[in-house]
């Protein structure tokens, strides 16, 4: 088992983000996180990548206990966070060189493998531009490079695919596939549905805290045949998809 | 600037090492971190104005100016004494808190931190160490910065070591400046929301920028008291509670020779309260603001939602009145909508703030700078007796209200110039509704309430014999403000991107307005040597505001410049 994770709770205040969430991931496999929004999506992740210390329950990453070695952990793992957040003072290059110094790469190394990483997203052009100009999706590149370019064994990606036009959604599919190949292990939260159908080995999805549904797509599918978007509905509690978009037309009327 | 700061912090690798901590990594965190703050420049200095231009010094930019800040302050120390030496230690201490409470966000707490840092293999020890060594190093910068006049000054009188002892008291007034915005910033954050606080960052950046415009233009007119010299060196106990007294006593020490009770209080303090508050900051604080980051950083959706809710209900109350005002001014619902848009952007947008009032402060600090002959007099009511009989009010007037055009011009622009393509989107029959509910909207914001404070001066100062002169006055400025709107370059408010504004461009088109506005403001003072004259023109002027108004409303839309394809 890569990752282990046995009764975890986790709450803000008095609000119970995480109420006993039991997973166990094994190596080489992709691993599709989904669930509504608010539904602790992130904070599982966060709690997974060692950024976030305090809660209760059992955790651990590639045989590690996150909370006893967060740095030994996050050596070895890949983050993607969702929320473009980064220096955007900062060239693509110079961030990179940043991220790579801070896992204590050689610059050389680090420079060659950014140029060639931004050449095959297409921002070899603007690899010295400042990123402030920079649009969602360039962003979200540079991004993804950042998380994977100390080759990690595990790759957490909260909303990878936000802000990517088609091709690159496809592209970023395909990578993916091949990390998975070379025996790497995916973790990651999406709200594309398709793509978490098609791509995912195992289907988790949560809601309220909870694992509601675990397993293979076909396993999910077994009590009937529906696409994961309508079983995500239905799991979720929100059949009524159907009354509210009828309320919806009535409340434009009147 | 970097690789120098680099190099020198490579001298300590031992001292960081044998600490356990991870030297190339802080290494890495210090560069990048020196990197941004000289892209990014000081918000006070650069935001203020046009961000136009990538620079990689803009922090090299703002250490000179407060070199020549310190300049300014180091006329305090030619005079000498423990107060001269305490009043630049107050400067110091000022700039420096003033700089860090502006600056704080992304020198003293980045939240990017967290989300960029947090993920990757970087202990807490170095992560702590590499934000130490940032600050020392801003802080340090900026004291030797402004310290540095005033440090050969001190050096030309006293010697080396006279030298030496102000440059490492004026270090200790950094670390103590640290502890002193920390304190703030802790006070602040107890008692404040997050988007409160950044609205008090926000006004402390305008408050900043005020204040270097001001001090700048009144600073040189105050110095004719040179007599300070002979306060006598009284003592009292409130001494020592005032951290410039602290930092200036070693040095009044050295240079008198004095080694009294007093003296060796005041540099006890000044050695032990920056390193206790250190140690405060380190153990105390540290830990809460993290917490508290770690709250801010998390998504936690639910209960912002909520307290979002509580705040946008009191702006509607406080609202209401003004919502009453558009419907009464602006009465057209495109004219509302544009007017009630434009408002609450006045309000909210912060940038835009930062852009805006401090202009309108500047043209309060000019009629401060051109009543202070008055003010010189001894005499203060024989001064304003003599000011009631010349026609003086009409600059007043004028240059009060002036402002409004840097504001009309200033409305143009947004960060968020994109969300223009509503005007386009949307089926507007009368584009210039929206021009004359933004207009509307301006004059209300700015024209109205230096127009109300400036008239109750002048009739109290005046009498109501200046009644016409007023009406007649403010008429005019409307009437300019009109054309200029209807004959300049017309576009719709925030839809400009703000980097096509050149700096250059800008003071030419405010000279231009000054040198027009005194055309006006000569007319207007010829016209009252003719009685009864001004107040036959009133109506006229009204005449020529609908005529103004019906024009603007009916502006074709081929007129107004357009940026978004």
């Amino acid at each position: 088992m890569v990752i282990s994770i046995k009764n975890l709770h986790k709450s803000y205040g008095s609000n119970h983000i995480l109420r006993g969430i039991n997973l166990d991931v094994e190596p080489g496999k992709i691993i599709g996180y989904i669930g509504p929004n608010g539904a602790g999506k992130s904070t599982t992740i966060k709690i997974l990548t060692g950024i976030i210390p305090d809660f209760e329950g059992d955790v651990s990453v590639l045989g590690m206990d996150v909370r006893e070695n967060p740095i030994d952990v996050k050596r070895r793992i890949g983050f993607i966070p969702e929320n473009a957040m980064l220096y955007e003072s900062l060239t693509p290059i110079e961030y990179l060189t940043f991220i790579g110094q801070l896992h204590s790469l050689p610059v050389e190394d680090i420079t060659r493998k950014s140029q060639n990483l931004l050449q095959v997203f297409g921002l070899y052009d603007v690899k010295d531009n400042r990123m402030t100009t920079f649009s969602k999706g360039m962003r979200q590149k540079v991004l993804l490079i950042s998380g994977m370019i100390h080759n990690p064994e595990i790759i957490f990606l909260d909303e990878p695919l936000s802000g990517l036009d088609a091709n690159s959604v496809i592209l970023v599919k395909e990578i993916l596939m091949k990390l998975k190949e070379e025996g790497k292990t995916i973790f990651y939260s999406s709200h594309i549905m398709d793509v978490v159908e098609k791509i995912s080995d195992r289907i988790v999805l949560i809601d309220k805290g909870w694992i509601i549904a675990n397993g293979s797509f076909d396993e999910l599918q077994a009590s009937s045949k529906s696409s994961l978007e309508e079983l995500f509905s239905k799991m979720t509690g929100n059949q009524e998809t159907d009354k509210k978009a009828n309320d919806f037309l009535d409340a434009l009327k009147y | 600037m970097e690789n120098i700061l680099i190099k020198f912090i490579g001298l300590f690798r031992k001292l960081y090492e044998s600490a356990g901590i991870n030297f190339d990594q802080l290494q890495a965190i210090v560069r990048t971190k020196l990197m941004m703050d000289n892209r990014r420049g000081s918000a006070s200095f650069i935001q203020g104005r046009y961000q136009s231009k990538e620079s990689n010094s803009k922090f090299l930019f703002v250490l000179i100016l407060y070199v020549l800040l310190g300049a300014i302050t180091s006329i305090f120390m030619g005079i000498g004494g423990l107060l001269g030496i305490a009043i630049v230690h107050s400067f110091i201490l000022t700039f420096l808190s003033l700089t860090l409470v502006s600056d704080y966000s992304s020198v003293l707490l980045d939240t990017a931190d967290m989300s960029i840092l947090m993920p990757r293999p970087v202990d807490s020890k170095t992560l702590f160490a590499a934000r130490l060594t940032h600050i020392s190093l801003y802080v340090g910068l900026i004291t030797l910065a402004i310290s540095f006049v005033p440090m050969i000054v001190a050096g030309v009188k006293y010697g080396m070591i006279g030298c030496i002892i102000f440059f490492i008291s004026a270090l200790l007034m950094g670390i103590f400046a640290v502890f002193f915005t920390s304190l703030v910033y802790l006070l602040l954050f107890r008692f404040t929301s997050e988007e409160r606080l950044r609205d008090i960052i926000n006004y402390v950046q305008i408050g900043m920028a005020i204040f270097f415009y001001a001090g700048s233009q009144i600073f040189p007119r105050l110095f004719r008291f040179g007599d300070f010299k002979n306060v006598t060196n009284d003592y009292h106990w409130w001494h020592y509670l005032l951290p410039p007294m602290w930092m200036s006593a070693p040095l009044d020490a050295f240079i008198h020779n004095t080694f009294d009770v007093h003296h060796l209080i005041l540099t006890t303090e000044c050695f032990v309260m920056p390193i206790m508050g250190l140690w405060i900051v380190n153990r105390y604080f540290s830990p809460y603001f993290n917490e508290k980051l770690a709250i801010l950083s998390t998504d936690t959706e639910g209960v912002r939602v909520e307290k979002k809710n509580e705040t946008q209900k009191q702006k509607a109350t406080s609202d209401s009145l003004i919502s009453r005002i558009a419907a009464f001014i602006a009465s057209s619902p495109v004219e509302n909508g544009a007017f009630n848009f434009v408002w609450y952007q006045l309000g909210r947008d912060r940038k835009l703030k930062l852009r805006l009032y401090p202009q309108m402060a500047y043209s309060i600090v000019m009629l401060v700078i051109l009543s202070l002959p008055f003010i010189d007099k001894n005499d203060f009511h024989g001064a304003l007796k003599e000011a009631a009989e010349s026609k003086i009010y009409l600059m007043y007037i004028y240059l009060g209200t002036s402002m409004i055009l840097g504001a009309m011009q200033m409305i143009a622009y947004s960060d968020d110039y994109k969300a223009a393509w509503i005007y386009y989107a949307l089926p507007i029959e009368k584009p210039g509704e929206i021009l004359l509910g933004t207009h509307k909207a301006l004059i209300m914001r700015f024209m109205t309430p230096i127009c109300v404070i400036v008239s109750i001066f002048l009739l109290f100062v005046w009498g109501y014999e200046i009644v016409d002169d007023l009406v007649f006055g403010y008429a005019n400025v409307l009437i300019i403000s009109l054309i200029i709107a209807t004959e300049g370059r017309i576009y719709y408010p925030f839809s400009e991107a703000l980097s096509g504004q050149t700096d250059s461009g800008n003071s030419a088109r405010g000279f231009m307005t000054l040198f027009f506005f005194g055309i006006i403001g000569g007319i207007h003072y010829v016209c009252t040597f003719v009685p009864y004259l001004i107040l036959g023109l009133i109506p006229v002027q009204l005449f020529i505001v609908r005529y103004l108004l019906k024009k603007y409303k009916n502006i074709p839309d081929r007129f107004i410049s357009s940026a978004y394809e």
